[in-house]
């Protein structure tokens, strides 16, 4: 049995320590995210709502894919066709009632919480996660000179066979739907080119 | 590991009802989708939670996971043309001047 590299009792006080600071960040950023005025800053706001989430699903659910996912499907696509959206409105869709969104200084909040999210993303690359990995091999008595390299790719296997096995016929209804709603909104905004 | 699962479901139950407040209380149309997609990510939250927690099975979790990230990203889309479509109709995308279905 290997020593811990850290107290069991501080690990689990830092992991506490960490999910507070995630749990004001996620919050604050979705409750920022919902009261801003302007609907184009509500958009960036929502953009960090989800990172947080996505770190949340790293470091508590245990899961680096749905991070991945989370971040190329909600944070990096669906809130650039909000943004897209709200550009196309023109400029009345900005700002939900008359009078200016001076809520704060939006630019100084945005850097900060871009470079919050940042330097707390490379800490815990850097410290946390190797620390957490080593611990929790420590804990089960696994030597980390060779650690067991096939759990995350039974992982990975298993979501790839369940996904086309167990649940096939889910992710095929969910394809078709994806590509009918593709199509359908396709055919709303060009049926409307077309008419004017 | 978190010994307390019940700690995440208090977090997503907090960011639920701050999207719900959100939909409640706004006008625009894509401040209401924000909202609804902060509601669906509490609810992803949970899913991964108790997928760890419970003995249904880690990779089920995930899957449904997968699976309603994708179902938002449908919603949005048809969603967001639709706020586009009826903005060149009406020249508003303000939810409450949508009366046409109203009768």
């Amino acid at each position: 049995m290997m020593a811990y590299l850290i107290p069991p009792e501080l690990f689990e006080l830092l992991e506490y320590f960490v999910l507070f600071i995630l749990v004001i960040y996620t919050t604050g950023s979705a409750y920022l995210a919902v009261s801003v005025k302007s609907v184009y800053h509500a958009v960036l706001w929502l953009i960090f709502c989800l990172l947080g989430v996505a770190m949340i699903f790293l470091l508590y659910a245990g899961s680096a894919l749905l991070l991945v996912i989370q971040i190329i499907v909600y944070a990096g696509g669906i809130t650039i066709l909000m943004l897209f959206a709200i550009s196309l409105s023109g400029k009345e869709a900005m700002f939900e009632s008359l009078g200016s969104g001076k809520l704060m200084d939006w630019r100084l909040s945005f850097a900060g919480a871009f470079l919050l999210f940042m330097v707390g993303a490379y800490i815990l690359s850097q410290v946390s996660s190797i620390f957490w990995t080593l611990q929790d091999l420590a804990s089960r008595g696994i030597d980390p000179e060779f650690p067991d390299k096939a759990i995350d790719a039974v992982l990975i296997g298993q979501l790839a066979e369940q996904m086309f096995t167990l649940h096939g016929g889910t992710i095929l209804t969910l394809g078709l739907l994806v590509l009918g709603a593709m199509l359908g909104s396709v055919y709303l905004v060009k049926k409307e080119v077309e008419d004017v | 590991m978190i010994a307390d699962a019940s700690i995440f479901v208090g977090i997503a139950l907090l960011l639920f009802l701050i999207g719900f407040a959100g939909f409640i209380k706004s006008k625009s149309a894509i401040r209401m989708l924000i909202a609804v997609e902060i509601m669906l990510n509490s609810a992803n939250i949970n899913f991964a939670i108790f997928a760890l927690y419970n003995d249904i099975g880690f990779v089920t979790g995930q899957i449904a996971v997968i699976i309603s990230i994708a179902l938002a990203a449908a919603e949005a889309a048809v969603g967001l043309g639709i706020i586009l479509s009826v903005y060149r109709n009406h020249g508003t995308v303000e939810a409450t001047d949508f009366q046409a279905l109203k009768g």
